[in-house]
């Protein structure tokens, strides 16, 4: 029985590496995600490499160290940015070209010279579109979407970083508008890793207090490259969709866009869109409460207006139905007063005719008109004498003719 | 009892709404004279309200507000 061979760790380890070399002599293209990522002082970029497992949630099935040498790093992470519009950190997959290396002192490690963004892009896509899938699925995907904005959104709950620049450019514009705002900050952290957590967090604190806020304003912009992984992530996206305010968005994307702003109320681009928004908002109000104003002063001058018509009219109606009884009954006192007069001139004229015909009765019985036919009247002293006796001769007597006396002397009286 | 609401206390949305009512009342047939100033005089002054508010200085609104 011979005994086993024995070598030393060193031989292991070259033999090792001998093997592995002649194994991956060339590059290969592997898919990992970036579990860790370090850039130590001397400028080469460190990386844990993770395989996870689909099923069970972050458990790594397979794990390796990469790192990237300082003179490839600046190229490599440059063009990867550029192209993906992603920061090489944490939590993304990416697809690297290694050559696999083995150090007898240091163990595998994979010398990373290239990184394809197209790869991450799609990988970055293909989770979107899995995130929507599965918002769409829960049945949370409108929700926050059918809720009633406020007529007048006054109150803000901020969620942005109060270093961030856009956050300043927000509040500088919300003054410009001159109207009367409440804005509480809830500080967040807004890039990296971090934000996803933070975010929540900061939309738990305002659900607490949500009777207190018309909204809630979601605000990021002004970094240099754009970061927008964590707006994409499912439980930020369903924290969005699900709350019970307004979400308004401003995450100062131009790409593309982000989960959050799908599910969010009403998605705009910058932080000044969201001010702009909000100022225009509060001018529409203004301008409906102006109408309503002048509507308000039309409307009353109208009724006021028309109740006035109806009073002239009526005043108008009463006088002429007056002046129309009046003249009728003027007429009838005319025509009653014609008739009077008529009837008075007719019986003028009858009592005119009898006392004519009395006059000339009378005219027809006088003296002078029986005188005319011979009869005379004798007068002795002025005194008519009616008698023959007691009368003597001697005595004068005057005769009376209708034109004229005769003075006479009675001879005698037999 | 709402039209008698306390000014300080009534909603925008209670506001808007009840200026809209006092409107489409003006603007109806059956509009009651006796009435009109007031309803006249109510609505201006919700209207006042209103655009008061929304120029009102952050505490006064927090201060309408309850906060």
């Amino acid at each position: 029985m011979s005994e086993p061979m024995r070598i030393t760790l060193s031989q292991l380890q070259t033999s090792i590496k001998g093997l592995l070399e002649d194994c991956f002599s060339e590059p290969l293209w592997v898919s990992a995600e970036i579990a860790d990522l370090k850039i130590n002082s001397s400028g080469h970029c460190y990386l844990e490499l993770v395989e996870k497992d689909d099923n069970a949630d972050g458990i790594a099935r397979a794990q390796a160290r990469g790192v990237i040498w300082r003179s490839n790093y600046l190229r490599i992470a440059g063009r990867f940015e550029a192209e993906s519009g992603q920061k090489l950190q944490r939590g993304i997959v990416v697809l690297v070209r290694v050559t696999v290396n083995y150090h007898e002192l240091y163990g595998l490690s994979l010398q990373i010279t290239d990184i394809d963004p197209s790869y991450t892009l799609g990988d970055m896509e293909l989770r979107k579109q899995q995130t929507i899938a599965r918002l769409k699925s829960d049945g949370v995907w409108d929700m926050n979407r059918e809720l009633r904005m406020p007529a007048v959104v006054q109150r803000i709950a901020v969620i942005s970083s109060s270093t961030a620049a856009g956050f300043q450019d927000f509040c500088n514009e919300l003054r410009s508008g001159g109207y009367a705002f409440s804005t509480v900050l809830f500080d967040s952290v807004m890039q990296g890793p971090a934000s996803e957590d933070s975010v929540i967090e900061s939309l738990e604190r305002i659900a607490a207090l949500q009777e207190r806020f018309d909204a809630v304003a979601v605000l990021r912009g002004g970094g240099a490259v754009t970061d927008l992984n964590c707006f994409n992530s499912y439980r930020l996206a369903s924290h969005i969709a699900q709350f019970p305010l307004p979400v308004i968005t401003g995450i100062g994307h131009d790409k593309d866009v982000s989960v959050v702003d799908m599910v969010a109320h009403t998605p705009l681009k910058t932080p000044t869109a969201v001010a702009g928004w909000l100022n225009d908002r509060m001018a529409q109000i203004e301008g409906a409460l102006e109408y309503a104003a002048v509507q308000l002063h039309d409307l009353f001058t109208g009724i006021t207006r028309s109740h006035e018509l109806r009073l002239e009219r009526a005043a108008n109606t009463l006088r002429s139905s007056a002046e129309a009884v009046f003249s009728l009954q003027s007429q009838r006192v005319a025509a009653a007063f014609e008739k009077l007069r008529d009837n008075a001139e007719t019986a003028i004229e009858t009592e005119r005719n009898k006392l004519s015909a009395l006059g000339q009765i009378v005219e027809s019985r006088s003296p002078k008109q029986i005188m005319r036919l011979g009869f005379a009247v004798a007068r002795i002293d002025g005194q008519a004498v009616r008698s023959a006796k007691g009368l003597h001769g001697g005595q004068t007597m005057t005769i009376e003719l209708a034109d004229g006396v005769i003075h006479t002397e009675i001879k005698e009286n037999q | 009892m709402s039209d008698k609401k306390n000014e300080k206390t009534v909603s925008y949305t209670e506001a808007m709404a009840e200026i809209e009512k006092i409107l489409a009342e003006l603007r109806g047939e059956n509009i009651d004279v006796d009435t009109l100033a007031a309803k006249v005089e109510r609505a201006a002054k919700l209207i006042d309200l209103c655009k008061k508010r929304l120029h009102d200085s952050e505490a006064e609104v927090k201060k309408l507000f309850g906060e």
